[in-house]
């Protein structure tokens, strides 16, 4: 089965009078552990996908399942809970915190429903942040750090709950390309050996190389 | 961990958080000392009517006396008889009271041989005199309206019978000048006249001991304070015009007041009972806390008007600054009303912060406004009385509470409000 | 030119003649009407009884009071409770006097003596002295022609500040009183008998025997003084004299 699937989804938006179309039917399926990137140039729709993926806003016609779940039906809560426990967001503006360190940033989406134990809690956070090799730079806070690493906390905490699906809007855009490799080269690994399905988009063709799925998309359809 | 993220929060705009803070800051203390201050003058007026215008807790009267008594005295007074069933019903209640009394009061002419001029006199028992003069709430909240001889009246009374009380403006009037106690022996004797209650005039010899302040402009110039067995004998009667209830426990005034007239109710007794603050009894107490009153009111919804003001701008202002933090937030899975808290806790925060800093300021204040002796004399008040301030904690509790949740209440609907954005939109964002 | 000043300054003085004139038979009604209630060259001295009803209750009072020109010593007798006390009257100053008492007290003469009397009804009789008279006008009484005064006080300290006044053209009498507040509105009035007799420069003059005053309002409230036994008698000064009265 797949882990996310779309049918036959569109998406426009009103600009003043105008209703532009940014998305003119999708059909698309994402399996468990791929390793996919969204590719298309600036205004293709890459990051208007990524969201409606991710519930962050609602298709104007369509359906979008992830795990089975039909995402379009579900209330305010159930969107809610399904982006903390199954979907993790890695942000183009990495999104961190300012006030607060690594770990409280990392820590943040655990927080929300509180189920674990603080013991639980602490061992996961420090799995992840080993994970993202950043056992150092515990205590320091965001701009302390360099652009790489503040992308890795990204990471940490978007993996910090498990989730099964892991969406990642031009993650490596605001990074030099030394770092922006080795910020692939961390998702891909980590989807290797956690078996994360990592869905993202980029418009940068020179990262191809590394995914192990391309989708195309031009003028709000998918061509490849 | 939200609390902690919630406090560092603060500190991202330090320039508005001080702003912000010196708003509630300035709201927390001018609420503290109006409130203080409010205090201080109700515990005064309060002292001064029931100790020194002799009007204790509760006041009995006969049956529509209190409206009725100055035109037909003979009618509405207290008899002995009368006094004696009203003990009666007062037993059950021996426990909280301190002590009863009886008091006379009424108008007549003081001359001094020469000429007469008019007086307002209450005759009052001595031993409502003694306790009423050195009461220690008096002393705590009242002494502004004790004259240095006041304390002397009952070793004057003691010593002479016929002694009596008058202020310096009817002393004046009869051209008799403070302090009394030097006047020579002959100046100091006077004669009260007046109607009795068969309606004839009659008079009697009384003897200027000391002065006494009403605390009141309007009966400053007429003022005369007596033992109550001299008023007796000028109005030529053995009743009494009321009598008082000295309570230990003041929170039992209106239950008490209730049951009495419940009681007289029922057993078809002609009398009346009132508490000290009754209008027809206190009517300067009433008067004028219900100035205060409304005018703290008035203070209350400004000020308060003023903070909620300041957070809804503060608040609205880290809204914008931070949408697509907000953004974040929603993206990884909390809820709108979650955010919401989080944004109060902040405000709350703020609002201790601002409290704490203010009630230690508000301190200050008192113990620099109360170390001047600022005196200044009310409209409608005898006496100069000191400008004194005061920090009351059941009060101080109280603003807390108030600004907690109004500060609670109005960060928590802006927040509400401000963030029914979609998340994309919040996101997409770059903020203030 | 000086005719006509001539002619002003006639004119001017005929007027001011007439209203002199017109002034003197004013007063000299109210001083006529005085000596009737005894403000004659010698001494008086009558037994005064206060009859008063008030709310359907009646007190008697009585008194014994001696006149000599503007001082009286007016004298409580009954009732007991009363006995021994003494108003006295120099000139428009009223003293109160009972024997506990060191001193007198300075009174005014509108203290309320008893019901609707005041102080100064007992021995007021110098309404020459103390009001200028102006006639209002003429009516007819049981067929007598009588002339009403509005009196009005020269002083601040006087019983009442206005009276209107009925006195006989025949008799030169008071027969009848309206007291006035200073607005003009009376608040009670007086009704005046003549059924004395007292001896005046060897001649029996008419004396007041009865003054009722009513209350304005509450008509059945009144006090009914009656002037007992009247009779001309010198009096000792220290009768007067307010030193005479401190202990």
């Amino acid at each position: 089965m797949a882990l996310v699937k779309l049918s036959g989804v569109k998406k426009s938006y009103k600009l003043g009078e105008t209703l532009v179309p940014a998305l003119r039917g999708i059909d698309l399926e994402i399996r468990a552990g791929e390793f996919t990137s969204v590719i298309g140039a600036s205004g293709s729709g890459k990051s208007t996908l990524l969201n409606l993926v991710g519930c962050l806003d609602q298709p104007t016609e369509g359906s979008i399942q992830i795990s089975g779940a039909e995402v379009t039906e579900m209330n305010e809560t159930q969107q809610c809970d399904l982006r903390n426990e199954k979907i993790g967001f890695i942000f183009q503006s990495f999104n961190l915190v300012p006030v607060l360190n690594v770990w409280e940033n990392i820590e943040l989406p655990l927080l929300v429903k509180a189920k674990l134990s603080l013991d639980e809690r602490k061992k996961r956070v420090a799995s992840v942040i080993s994970a993202v090799g950043l056992d150092s730079f515990i205590e320091h806070k965001p701009d302390q750090l360099s652009g790489g690493q503040r992308q890795r906390v990204a990471i940490a905490r978007a993996l910090v709950t498990k989730p099964s699906l892991v969406l990642a809007d031009e993650p490596t855009a605001n990074l030099d390309s030394k770092t922006a490799h080795m910020i692939l080269d961390l998702m891909a690994d980590l989807n290797k050996t956690q078996n994360v399905t990592f869905l993202f988009c980029s418009h940068d063709e020179k990262l191809i190389g590394r995914v192990g799925r391309i989708v195309r998309i031009q003028d709000g359809v998918i061509v490849e | 961990m939200m609390w902690t993220m919630a406090f560092r929060n603060l500190f991202r705009n330090k320039r508005r958080t001080a702003a912000t803070g010196a708003a509630v800051m300035a709201g927390f203390i001018g609420l503290t000392l109006l409130g203080g201050y409010i205090y201080c003058v109700e515990r005064g007026l309060r002292a001064n009517s029931i100790y020194l215008m002799n009007k204790g807790h509760v006041t009995i009267f006969k049956k529509e006396g209190l409206q009725r008594y100055a035109t037909k005295p003979s009618l509405y007074e207290l008899t002995p008889a009368d006094q004696n069933l009203v003990q009666e019903q007062l037993k059950k209640y021996s426990e909280n009271i301190d002590w009863t009394g009886t008091a006379l009061t009424g108008s007549g002419l003081i001359s001094n041989g020469v000429k007469s001029v008019p007086f307002m006199a209450v005759g009052v028992d001595l031993q409502t005199l003694d306790k009423s003069l050195t009461h220690p709430t008096v002393q705590e909240w009242a002494k502004d309206f004790l004259t240095q001889d006041s304390l002397n009246f009952v070793k004057a009374i003691k010593e002479n019978p016929d002694s009596i009380s008058i202020t310096a403006r009817l002393g004046a009037l009869i051209s008799r000048q403070i302090p009394f106690e030097n006047l020579p022996a002959e100046q100091k004797t006077v004669q009260l006249a007046g109607m009795n209650l068969y309606g004839d005039l009659n008079a009697v010899d009384a003897n200027i001991a000391v002065s006494h302040t009403t605390g009141s402009d309007m009966m400053e110039d007429a003022g005369l304070l007596a033992p109550f067995e001299l008023l007796q004998n000028l109005y030529s009667t053995d009743g009494a015009h009321y009598m008082m209830i000295y309570l230990k426990d003041e929170s039992k005034i209106t239950k008490m007041v209730s049951e009495l007239n419940e009681t007289f109710k029922n057993q078809s007794l002609p009398f009346d009972a009132y508490p000290f603050d009754d209008p027809g009894i206190s009517p300067n107490y009433v008067g004028s806390m219900g100035f205060l009153y409304a005018m703290a009111g008035f203070f209350v919804f400004l000020i308060c008007g003023a903070v909620a003001l300041s957070i809804v701008n503060s608040l609205t202002m880290g809204i914008l600054e931070r949408t697509r933090e907000i953004g974040t937030f929603r993206a990884i899975g909390y809820m709108p009303k979650q955010i919401s808290w989080m944004m109060t806790q902040e405000a709350l925060w703020l609002c201790v912060l601002s409290g704490v800093l203010g009630i230690v300021l508000a301190a200050i204040i008192v113990v620099i406004v109360n170390g001047l002796y600022i005196t200044f004399s009310p409209p409608g008040v005898a006496a100069a009385v000191q400008f004194t301030l005061s920090i009351n904690g059941t009060l101080v509790a109280l603003i807390s509470c108030i600004f907690l949740l109004l500060v609670g209440t109005t960060s928590y609907l802006v927040t509400h409000f401000k963030l029914k954005m979609k998340i994309v939109d919040l996101l997409s964002d770059s903020g203030a | 030119m000086s005719k006509n000043i001539v002619l002003k300054i006639l004119f001017s003085s005929f007027f001011f003649a007439v209203c002199f004139a017109q002034a003197q038979v004013e007063m000299e009604l109210l001083k006529a009407s005085d000596k009737a209630r005894g403000s004659l060259e010698k001494g008086l001295t009558w037994e005064s009884e206060v009859t008063t009803v008030e709310d359907g209750e009646s007190t008697i009072r009585k008194f014994k009071v001696k006149a000599t020109g503007v001082d009286a010593n007016v004298e409580a007798l009954e009732p007991a409770r009363n006995k021994g006390e003494i108003y006295l009257f120099n000139d428009r100053t009223m003293w109160f006097f009972k024997p506990s008492l060191k001193k007198p007290v300075a009174i005014s003469s509108r203290q309320k003596l008893t019901g609707q009397a005041a102080i100064g009804d007992i021995a007021s009789t110098h309404y020459a002295r103390d009001y200028n008279p102006k006639i209002e006008r003429i009516e007819k009484i049981n067929g007598e022609k009588v002339y009403v005064l509005m009196l009005k006080a020269k002083a601040n300290n006087l019983t009442y500040d206005k009276i209107r006044y009925w006195i006989s053209d025949v008799s030169k009498k008071a027969i009848k009183a309206e007291f006035l507040t200073l607005q003009g509105k009376p608040f009670k009035r007086a009704t005046l008998e003549y059924n004395n007799k007292v001896s005046s420069n060897g001649k029996m003059v008419d004396f007041v025997s009865k003054m009722e005053i009513v209350d304005a309002k509450f008509k059945n409230n009144k006090s009914i003084l009656r002037y007992i036994n009247p009779k001309m008698e010198e009096h000792n000064k220290t009768l007067f004299n307010i030193n005479n009265l401190k202990r």
